[in-house]
């Protein structure tokens, strides 16, 4: 590097745009949507004593939702080509209705919104509601 | 003797072998690449070589002079003692590397470097921003007070990172004699795994033997593939998530502590401690992984989770 810190800081910016549009030409996204069998696999993974029961499934498959036999809660995201996993109690999970999708709103840092349209998205959203203010 | 900034110099090479490794990994269908995912590494990678900038590499320079002013004896810099500074070095950078893993506080820092999904040569630079002043001041200092001049320090380290480098890729196997002594691709992507039976291991930098001497080896099982990433995975690509998200859950845990027992905890405790159990660390994913294997030797179905009953490992 040449020690010119603004300088070599251009030349590093450039190099890693360089990387990143080799790596997008050689390995374009696929449109990965997410399936159940998919979300199954990956719980079983992660959450191996969460036994789902129940699912809703975006409809462009970027997110799924479980509930488990013991009433716990599971949601299933993707993120590129992988899938991102949180476990939690029913009271906890802090989601609503919005427009005919349900939006669940995880509280750690690491998350994000997570939106799943779906039909009966409605009664989910009743259902946490209400096992928040049981809560 | 003179002692290259070898970090400069290899950048370019940097360069060459992750666009080497993709277009290997593209033509021979081994390895994964995303862009997004090398975009937030190599972001990381870039903002870990600005942070130091900002003072803590100021801070770290003072501590090592100050260090070396009372220094008990003094080596040359000689061939030999760039040898005998590595080796310790590398033992500094196992314990270092474990405490990374075993206590939060230094965990919130090295959990960026573990946050990828992927396994290849960007993940090697996705670094922390934050975790330059108090490991580095800890764990190195001693090096420079038993009489290593600073300088030779900052070297062997520099070689210690290098050596790590070429390590992150799913292209390269099994190495033979080579793994009984150094650390390799196959050791370190047992480290980055999640899956139960890898965690905790393979902590080492450029030797292999102080896992096998600390009893934190495990090798990898061609039978089941690694899943890398964090227990947790991160929801987003975003590099300032990445960078700041532990240390945000420790401020919050922090926030709601009742007890000066909890405020400890969720500092220096093992990442995923929590009063009353309702989280995991890695000590109860892998006691609850071994009952349900267990069970299911037994063919009996799993034991439904009870992590209220389970204690937080120390």
């Amino acid at each position: 590097m040449t020690g010119n810190l603004l300088l070599d800081s251009i030349i590093s910016l450039g190099a890693i745009a360089l990387m990143v549009a080799v790596a997008r030409l050689l390995f374009p996204p696929p449109p990965v949507a997410l399936t159940e069998a998919e979300a199954r696999e990956r719980l079983a993974f992660d959450e191996p004593d969460f036994r789902p029961v129940r699912w809703l499934i975006d409809k462009d498959g970027r997110a799924a939702l479980a509930e488990g036999a013991e009433g716990d809660v599971a949601l299933v995201s993707r993120l590129g080509l992988d899938l991102v996993t949180r476990r939690y109690p029913a009271a906890a999970v802090r989601a609503a209705e919005e427009d005919g999708a349900l939006v669940v709103r995880p509280n750690d840092p690491g998350s994000r919104r997570v939106v799943i349209a779906a039909d009966g998205a409605a009664d989910w959203a009743r259902k946490f509601s209400a096992a928040h203010d049981i809560r | 003797m003179e002692f290259p900034d070898i970090i400069a110099f290899a950048v370019p090479a940097f360069l060459v072998l992750v666009l080497a490794e993709i277009v290997a990994s593209h033509v021979l269908k081994r390895g994964r690449y995303e862009a997004k995912d090398s975009a937030a590494s190599l972001i990381m990678g870039f903002g870990s070589e600005l942070a130091p900038l900002l003072g803590g590499g100021a801070l770290v320079l003072a501590a090592f002079m100050a260090a070396y002013e009372f220094r008990l004896t003094t080596i040359p810099n000689a061939w030999w003692a760039v040898a005998v500074c590595f080796v310790l070095d590398d033992l500094r950078y196992y314990w270092w590397h474990r405490i990374s893993h075993e206590r939060r506080w230094f965990w919130a820092s090295h959990i960026v470097h573990h946050s990828s999904q992927h396994y290849n040569l960007t993940t090697a630079l996705r670094q922390t921003w934050t975790g330059q002043i108090l490991g580095q001041i800890i764990f190195r200092t001693p090096l420079v007070f038993i009489g290593f001049h600073p300088a030779m320090v900052f070297f062997v380290g520099a070689v210690n990172l290098l050596y790590q480098f070429w390590i992150h890729t799913e292209l390269i196997g099994r190495m033979g004699p080579f793994e009984w002594i150094f650390n390799t691709p196959s050791h370190h992507r047992v480290h980055h795994a999640t899956n139960p039976k890898y965690l905790d291991a393979n902590y080492a930098g450029t030797l292999i033997v102080w896992d096998r001497m600390f009893g934190t080896f495990i090798p990898e099982d061609d039978r089941e593939k690694p899943r890398y990433g964090i227990v947790k995975n991160l929801g987003t690509f975003n590099p300032l998530v990445i960078s700041f998200h532990e240390w945000i859950g420790i401020a919050k845990d922090l926030f709601k502590s009742r007890s000066l027992k909890e405020v400890i905890g969720y500092t220096f405790g093992p990442p995923g401690w929590s009063p009353d159990g309702s989280r995991m660390t890695s000590a109860m994913i892998k006691e609850r992984w071994a009952r349900i294997h267990a069970d299911s030797l037994d063919g009996a179905p799993a034991a439904p989770r009870d992590a209220t009953a389970a204690q937080p490992a120390e």
